[in-house]
């Protein structure tokens, strides 16, 4: 470029210079596309400020993650607690069927019937019979077809036995006094007299409840484990001599629960007269 | 002799035998045996509180009974251990007596009640004479808990006095043996008359009244257990100084030890009201100082770098102070012996100032700010730490700046300061963060502390 020497050349030289290069058109594409690019940003910014559309706390899934557990093969513990019911069944049993209806009763055709004997049929009940029959059996079972005299009508499948439903206690919660009957009949006896304070022993519970703390207790301490304490209740209402009755299996559940007994420093003073000894307590704590 | 020696070990055997029979045989003691467990009840109890009926036809006794039976009703549902059955569920029949209540009904729905506090109101010759009872319905075999009789000046405070006490007696029985605050005072520092003065006023914010006039600013009011005298700070010629005032006298006392140099602020009581402890600067550095509730004795507790103030009282077992040290540099809460031993450290991090100790000793609320620190997003909030374990939980969330919680003596209730925008109020709370309401509409009151009975 350096080359020419003389004033052409010179001029030459600065014309070429002053030549663009063939970039324009690449510039103008790219410039384009930037301020396209910026523009639908900025755009799709403004719009979505003027159309706020803020999904919080509404019925969306709220984009959490869901997880499923994929197996029920962990060894995790299990969370339903152990039914001391001995009625209570995981797998309810079949409701006994429905009375099979009599078998007819035979008449001899060949006997020779006496007049006096003889009956006019019932109609009504008759008709009653034919409304109540049973459905035919679909399949009669191959055992017991054999062993009863009659088919066994299948058993629908909502007489299920009822169990673990029922409405709340209405129980009294006062305890009775309880005697020894004079032919050695022992029935169960709670005291001398009955502690016939029920809530005091429903502020003993809350009290207990409130001084637990399932945090101390191991998180591996299987569900519905219980550890019994006993201790005494003073006339101030201090309790005193606790100690494990029965334990939970869960050293830590039976530690938490004798502290509980320990942390309380008065259940109240004992509404009970004072010439009745003070009561002795069997507590369990449930984790 | 020879034939005896063969004998004894066979006839020490039986002996053993015996005794062990002896001791083993189960003693017949007339004990009562209750068994019940976790798990069966531990609900609140449902309690109603019946309007008292009203006797005689006194004009006073119309006014009175209205202000007994809303202060007995609120009195219940603050103890936080009731499930208040509403008036309007209440059977249509006022109860005056054990013959006119009819248990069954207010057994049955829609009151549904398992306790009835109820009785009769009545006000003749100036004197007002309450009889009130509470019933456990559920039990109609032997349905009575409690029975008491009231009988004072006939006037506003003192139908209002006597709903407090029953309600307190019913709280004491059915509460497992504690003792109700419905007797209970806050002092509290408020500026509605220009300076900052300490004032009093019942624990439902009732009766708002200036304890002492100074004239001048005073802090952080701080009563003595029994009641009888007024630890406070308070600013005057000698700077910040820690003055006594004497509830029973009605004029400040002497208090030698919070006078020198240097600032002195935040005094607590022991729980025996025997000593006093304080922050002071007067050797350069705010550390906590211990003197005689009389004023003598002051001596040093903490020596280290850095500010250390606001301590406060293990009331359970006296022997153990917490307080907030600056040592690490944000006021971090600590715990150390009555005798300066023992520190240790409670919160990680953050800025903690004002603990309060529980009356059971377990717990510390305080004033937290976990994310401290320009654009953090922490706020001042109340938390409550188990001091075994070290953890707490926060008691207020997203409700302008809180500070200066103080427990209730029975442990129950916390009150605290929150400050929105330029009003700060006093407010309480249950001590599970729960039925938080403000106790004060004048927006400018400061540090509250709970009486101590």
């Amino acid at each position: 470029m350096s080359t020419y020497l003389d004033a052409s050349g010179q001029f030459g030289r600065i014309e070429r210079e002053f030549t663009r290069d063939p970039i324009g058109r690449s510039m103008f594409v790219a410039i384009l596309f930037h301020a396209l690019l910026f523009g639908g940003v900025i755009g799709f910014a403004l719009l979505e400020g003027l159309f706020p559309h803020n999904q919080w706390g509404g019925a969306n899934d709220g984009g959490a993650i869901a997880v499923q557990l994929v197996s029920n093969a962990l060894p995790l513990p299990q969370d339903r607690p152990p039914n001391d019911n001995v009625l209570a069944t995981e797998k309810p049993s079949e409701a006994p069927a429905p009375p099979a209806p009599k078998a007819q009763a035979t008449v001899d055709q060949t006997a020779i019937p006496i007049p006096a004997k003889i009956e006019a049929p019932k109609k009504q009940a008759d008709k009653h019979q034919e409304a109540i029959k049973p459905p035919k059996p679909v399949v009669a079972p191959p055992v017991s077809s054999k062993a009863s005299p009659y088919t066994k009508p299948n058993p629908k499948l909502d007489n299920r036995a009822q169990f673990g439903e029922q409405s709340s206690s209405q129980m009294q919660r006062s305890a009775q006094t309880a005697t020894t009957s004079a032919n050695g009949q022992v029935s169960v006896t709670s005291g001398s007299k009955g502690f016939n304070y029920p809530w005091y022993i429903a502020g003993i519970q809350r009290k207990m409840l409130e001084n637990t703390y399932r945090g101390e207790v191991d998180p591996r301490t299987p569900a519905g484990s219980r550890a019994y304490i006993l201790f005494v209740i003073r006339r101030d209402g201090t309790p005193t001599t606790a100690s494990l009755d029965k334990s939970s299996g869960s050293p830590t559940l039976d530690r938490a629960c004798l502290r509980a007994a320990q942390r309380v420093d008065t259940f109240g003073p004992l509404p009970s007269p004072p010439v009745d000894a003070p009561p002795n307590v069997s507590y369990y704590c449930e984790y | 002799m020879i034939a005896l020696f063969r004998l004894l070990p066979r006839s020490l055997l039986w002996i053993c035998l015996v005794l062990c029979s002896v001791s083993n045989t189960p003693v017949l003691k007339a004990q009562d045996w209750i068994r019940t467990g976790s798990g069966l009840s531990g609900q609140r109890i449902r309690l109603a509180a019946a309007d008292f009926k009203p006797v005689g036809g006194d004009p006073q006794v119309p006014v009175l009974k209205a202000s007994f039976d809303a202060t007995l009703y609120n009195d219940l549902a603050n103890a936080g251990i009731f499930d208040m059955v509403s008036k309007s569920m209440a059977p249509p029949v006022t109860p005056g007596s054990p013959q006119e209540i009819n248990l069954t009904q207010w057994a049955a729905d829609p009151a549904n009640a398992s306790m009835v506090a109820f009785g009769a109101l009545s006000a003749s010759s100036g004197r007002l004479v309450v009889n009130g009872w509470v019933f456990d319905a559920k039990n109609p075999g032997s349905p009575q808990v409690l029975g008491k009789q009231y009988n004072e000046v006939a006037n506003e405070d003192n139908a209002r006095l006597i709903a407090h006490r029953f309600a307190d007696e019913i709280i004491a029985r059915l509460g497992g043996g504690v003792n109700g605050i419905a007797e209970t005072k806050l002092y509290f520092v408020s500026a509605r008359t220009g300076t900052k003065e300490i004032w009093a006023m019942d624990y439902d914010g009732q009766n708002q009244h200036i304890v002492l006039k100074l004239g001048t600013t005073s802090m952080s009011p701080r009563i003595s257990p029994d009641n009888s005298r007024l630890a406070f700070s308070s600013i005057g010629k000698e700077g910040w100084t820690i003055r006594m005032y004497s509830l029973e006298l009605g004029r400040p006392v002497a208090f030698p030890a919070g006078v020198p140099g240097g600032s002195n602020f935040s005094p607590a009581w022991s729980a025996d009201g025997v000593k006093v402890a304080f922050s002071s600067a007067r050797s350069g550095d705010p550390e906590i100082w211990v003197a005689d509730s009389s004023g003598g004795n002051a001596r040093k507790l903490t020596a280290f770098r850095g500010p250390d103030v606001a301590p406060t009282w293990n009331p359970k077992t006296n022997s153990q102070i917490a307080w907030v040290s600056g040592r690490t540099g944000l006021p971090q809460i600590y715990i150390m012996d009555a005798d300066g031993a023992n520190i240790q450290r409670m919160t990680d991090g953050g800025y903690a100032i004002s603990p309060s100790w529980s009356p059971g000793g377990q717990f510390l609320a305080f004033s937290w700010n976990r994310k401290y620190g320009p654009g953090a997003p922490g706020g001042q909030d109340i938390y409550v730490m188990d001091i075994a374990s070290k953890r707490w939980i926060q008691l207020t969330h997203d409700a302008g700046s809180n500070d200066y919680p103080s427990w209730s003596p029975d442990g129950r209730h916390l009150v605290f300061e929150r400050a929105i925008g330029r009003s700060t109020e006093i407010w309480t709370m249950l001590a599970d963060g729960t039925e938080q309401h403000a106790l004060t509409h004048s927006g400018k009151d400061f540090m509250p502390n709970w009486s101590w009975k």
